[in-house]
C-alpha cells in the first residue's frame, strides 16, 4: 500500500526527471526534491504561519493574564484558551497537520532515493518491479549513471586529492553546515533564553548537524546531496516567508549587569561567586521581571537573617 | 534537564543506527555465494566466508573471525592454486588458506563492490569490480592489466584460453585477450549484462539481457540470433545436449533450443501470482532443477513435466549448486542460509547463521 502510493509513483517521477536531464542522477535528485518541496510548500506555509501565529500569543499580554488566572483550574483555562483561540482566529493545531502531511511526503522522497540508487542485485531486482513499463523502459534505464561531479551517489562521498593520504568528505560538510544554518536560521527567537523549550532547541541546533553529517558520512551520497539540497530549500521557504531568524547567527552580546540579581547567571560559577559575594539583601524585584527571568529565581541569595 | 539531554543524545545515536542500517552502504545485502569442493563447502554470506564440512554443514572455519563494520560477502569464493579468492561488498579482493581460513594477500586496488566472483585462467585472476574495471592480477595479488569498460561489472567474465569474454552493464559485450587485456571486439547488445555468459564448446557465446532477451554470439561478437522474452531473465542460461534451460521474472520455465533460438517447451511455474525463477537451474541427470522467488524448489524432467516441487521457508534469488552427491540452495530471509538435497530432492541437512563452529 505504502509502496504503491507513495514510493512507486515516486521513484517512477524521479526516473522520469532522470531521463528528462540527459541521464544525470545528481541533477535529477535537485530537481526532484525541489519539485516536492514546491508542492509542499502550501503546506510549509501554513505550519510557520500557524507557530507563529502561537508564539505571537504566548507574548500577548491578555492571554499571560489568563493562562496565571486559571493556572490552578485545569478546566476553565482550557475553555478560556479555546475562546481567545476563537477571537484571535488562532488554530492550535495549523502547525501540527502539515507537518503531519509533509512526513510521508518526505520519508517516501527519502526511499525512492535509498530505491532508485540500487547498487546490489538483490536491489536492482526490487527496482524493476517498481517501474511502470508504460511510463519508463527498463533497459534504457539500467544502470543509472550515478556519477555526479566527483562523486558516485551510491556510494558515501570522498575527495581524494593527490598531496593526500585520505579523502576528505566535502558532502558531509557541507550536510553539517547547512542543517547548523537552516536550525539557527529556522528557530524563532524565546522570550525567556533560560527556558525548557529554549534550551532543548538550543541542544538540537547542535545535535542535529552532528547526526545529520554522520549519515552523510557512512550513508550512499545520493542521500548526502538530498540532505544539502532540502536544507537550503528550507532555508529559502523560510525566507521567502519572511521567517528567518538572522539574529540568531550572530554573536550575542553580552548585557551589562546593573545588578546580580536581576541579570541571572547563566553558568553555575557564577552563581557560586554571587552567592559567596553578596553582603547585602537583594534588593526586591519588580513584579513584571519575575516573569521573564523565572530563572533567577532559583540562584537568588538565601535572605539573611537578622542578628540585630 | 540534564535527564532531558542525555536522553535526547541517546535518542540521536539510536537513529543514526537504525538509519544507517535501513540504508545505503551498510545494509548491502545480496544472496549467499556458494563454492562446494570434494572435502569443503565455501560459502560468502553478509560479514563472512565460512568452510563447512560436506556431510553435515559443521563450520570448518570462518574469515574473519569477528564481523568487520561494514566488511560484507556475497561473491562465490573461487579455489584456484591452493589458494581461495573472494572479493568483499567494499573494494577488497582477498587471497585465504583454504584450509584454514588464514589470509595470505589482499588486492586494494579497487574503488568499489566485488558482486561477481573472479576467474582464474592460467594463473592470471580475473576479478570484475562495480567501478567498471576488470582487475587481472597474478597469484601474488599483483596487478598485471586492468580494462575499464562504462559501467559496473556484475559479471563473471569466462575464457576459452585466449580470450576473455566479459558482459558489462553498459550494454557492450567484450573480447579481451587473456595475456594482454587489450579489447579484440566489442558488441552493443542495447541492454544491461548482469549474468556470466555460458560458453559452449563449439564456441558460442549465450548471454542474459535486461531487454529480456538471450542473444547468442558466436567467438567473433557476431550475433547469431536472439531470443526476445517477456519478462527478464535473471540468470545465466544452462546449456545441455544443444538446449538451453533459465527461468523469466513471471515464472515461466524456458527449454530453447540453442542452436536455432526456438522454444522447445515452457512451463508456467509462476502461477498467476507471477512468481519469479531466479537464478541458473542445475541440470542433473534426469531433471533441471530450478529456483522459485517464494522458496520452491522445482525439478523438471528434460521433457518438460514437473517430477517434484519442494519448499523452503525463505526467498529464492540464485540457482541451486551440485556437491558430489547432493545439491545446495542458498537462501535468501530464511530460518537456514544453506539447505542441502540429495539429488532426488530429498532435503538432508541445513546449515543456520546461528551455527556454532564445530
Amino acid at each position: 500500500m505504502w509502496d504503491a502510493l507513495i514510493v512507486t509513483p515516486f521513484i517512477n517521477a524521479l526516473l522520469f526527471i532522470y531521463n528528462l536531464v540527459g541521464q544525470n542522477f545528481g541533477i535529477a535528485i535537485i530537481l526532484f526534491t525541489i519539485l516536492i518541496r514546491l508542492i509542499t510548500h502550501p503546506l510549509m506555509a501554513s505550519q510557520i504561519k500557524g507557530s507563529k501565529s502561537m508564539q505571537a500569543l504566548q507574548s500577548d499580554p491578555e492571554y499571560k493574564e489568563m493562562m496565571e488566572k486559571y493556572k490552578g483550574d485545569r478546566e476553565k483555562l482550557a475553555a478560556e484558551q479555546m475562546r481567545i483561540y476563537k477571537e484571535k482566529n488562532i488554530k492550535p493545531f495549523a502547525s501540527c497537520l502539515p507537518t503531519l502531511i509533509q512526513l510521508p511526503i518526505i520519508i517516501g522522497l527519502y526511499q525512492a532515493i535509498i530505491a532508485a540508487l540500487a547498487s546490489t542485485p538483490v536491489e536492482l531486482i526490487n527496482l524493476t518491479r517498481h517501474i511502470y513499463p508504460a511510463l519508463l523502459k527498463v533497459e534504457a534505464l539500467i544502470p543509472l549513471n550515478a556519477r555526479f561531479l566527483w562523486m558516485d551517489l551510491g556510494q558515501p562521498e570522498r575527495l581524494n586529492l593527490p598531496f593526500l593520504s585520505f579523502g576528505i568528505p566535502v558532502l558531509a560538510i557541507v550536510v553539517v553546515v547547512t542543517t547548523f544554518l537552516q536550525s539557527k536560521l529556522i528557530t524563532p527567537p524565546s522570550s525567556n533564553p533560560n527556558d525548557q523549550g529554549a534550551q532543548m532547541a538550543k541542544m538540537m541546533n547542535w545535535y542535529m548537524p552532528i547526526f545529520m553529517g554522520y549519515l552523510a558520512f557512512t550513508l550512499a551520497s545520493g542521500l548526502s546531496l538530498y540532505f544539502v539540497i532540502s536544507n537550503l530549500i528550507g532555508i529559502g521557504q523560510y525566507a521567502l516567508l519572511g521567517s528567518l531568524n538572522w539574529s540568531n547567527l550572530l554573536p550575542k552580546s553580552k548585557r551589562p549587569a546593573p545588578a546580580a540579581a536581576v541579570a541571572g547567571p547563566t553558568k553555575k560559577s557564577d552563581s557560586v561567586v554571587q552567592l559567596a559575594t553578596s553582603s547585602r539583601p537583594e534588593p526586591q524585584k519588580k513584579a513584571d521581571d519575575s516573569s521573564t527571568n523565572r530563572g533567577n529565581k532559583q540562584i537568588r541569595p538565601p535572605r539573611k537573617k537578622n542578628r540585630s | 534537564m540534564k535527564q532531558s539531554r542525555y536522553l535526547i543524545l541517546v535518542l540521536f545515536v539510536l537513529a543514526a543506527a537504525l538509519l544507517s542500517a535501513c540504508t545505503g552502504a551498510m545494509t548491502a545485502s545480496s544472496w549467499p555465494g556458494i563454492t562446494p569442493q570434494d572435502d569443503t563447502i565455501y560459502v560468502a554470506n553478509s560479514s563472512f566466508v565460512y568452510a563447512l564440512r560436506p556431510a553435515d554443514g559443521g563450520e570448518i572455519w570462518r574469515f574473519p573471525e569477528k564481523a568487520e563494520g561494514q566488511k560484507m560477502f556475497y561473491a562465490a569464493p573461487v579455489l584456484a592454486d591452493g589458494q581461495l579468492i573472494v572479493g568483499d561488498y567494499q573494494h577488497t579482493l582477498y587471497s585465504l588458506n583454504p584450509a584454514t581460513g588464514r589470509e595470505n594477500w589482499r588486492f586494494e586496488d579497487a574503488t568499489n563492490r566485488y558482486i561477481a566472483s573472479p576467474l582464474v585462467v592460467d594463473g592470471l585472476i580475473l576479478a570484475p569490480n562495480a567501478d567498471h574495471v576488470l582487475y587481472a592480477l597474478d597469484m601474488d595479488g599483483k596487478l598485471v592489466w586492468s580494462y575499464e569498460t562504462g559501467q559496473p561489472l556484475w559479471a563473471s567474465p569466462v575464457s576459452d584460453g585466449s580470450h576473455i569474454y566479459l558482459a558489462g552493464m553498459d550494454h557492450n559485450f567484450y573480447a579481451l585477450d587473456a595475456q594482454t587485456g587489450e579489447l579484440v571486439w566489442q558488441k552493443d547488445l542495447g541492454a544491461a549484462m548482469l549474468y556470466t555468459p555460458t560458453l559452449s564448446e563449439d564456441g558460442h557465446l549465450y548471454v542474459s539481457t535486461l531487454k529480456n532477451t538471450i542473444v547468442v554470439l558466436d567467438a567473433n561478437g557476431t550475433v547469431a540470433w536472439e531470443w526476445q522474452g517477456d519478462a527478464a531473465v535473471w540468470a545465466q542460461p544452462a546449456l545441455r545436449d544443444g538446449r538451453l534451460y533459465f527461468g523469466d521474472q513471471l515464472g515461466v520455465l524456458y527449454c530453447v533450443d540453442a542452436e536455432k533460438g526456438s522454444v522447445i517447451w515452457t512451463i508456467d511455474a509462476g502461477g498467476e501470482d507471477d512468481i519469479a525463477a531466479f537464478g541458473t537451474p542445475l541440470l542433473l541427470e534426469n531433471v533441471a532443477v530450478f529456483s522459485m522467488e517464494n522458496g520452491d524448489v522445482i525439478g523438471v524432467s528434460y521433457e518438460g513435466a514437473k517430477q517434484w516441487t519442494r519448499s523452503i521457508t525463505g526467498t529464492l534469488y540464485a540457482g541451486p549448486v551440485l556437491a558430489g552427491d547432493r545439491f545446495l540452495v542458498g537462501v535468501n530471509k530464511g530460518e537456514s542460509l544453506i539447505v542441502t538435497f540429495d539429488l532426488n530432492g530429498n532435503e538432508s541437512w541445513s546449515f543456520k547463521l546461528d551455527s556454532k563452529k564445530k
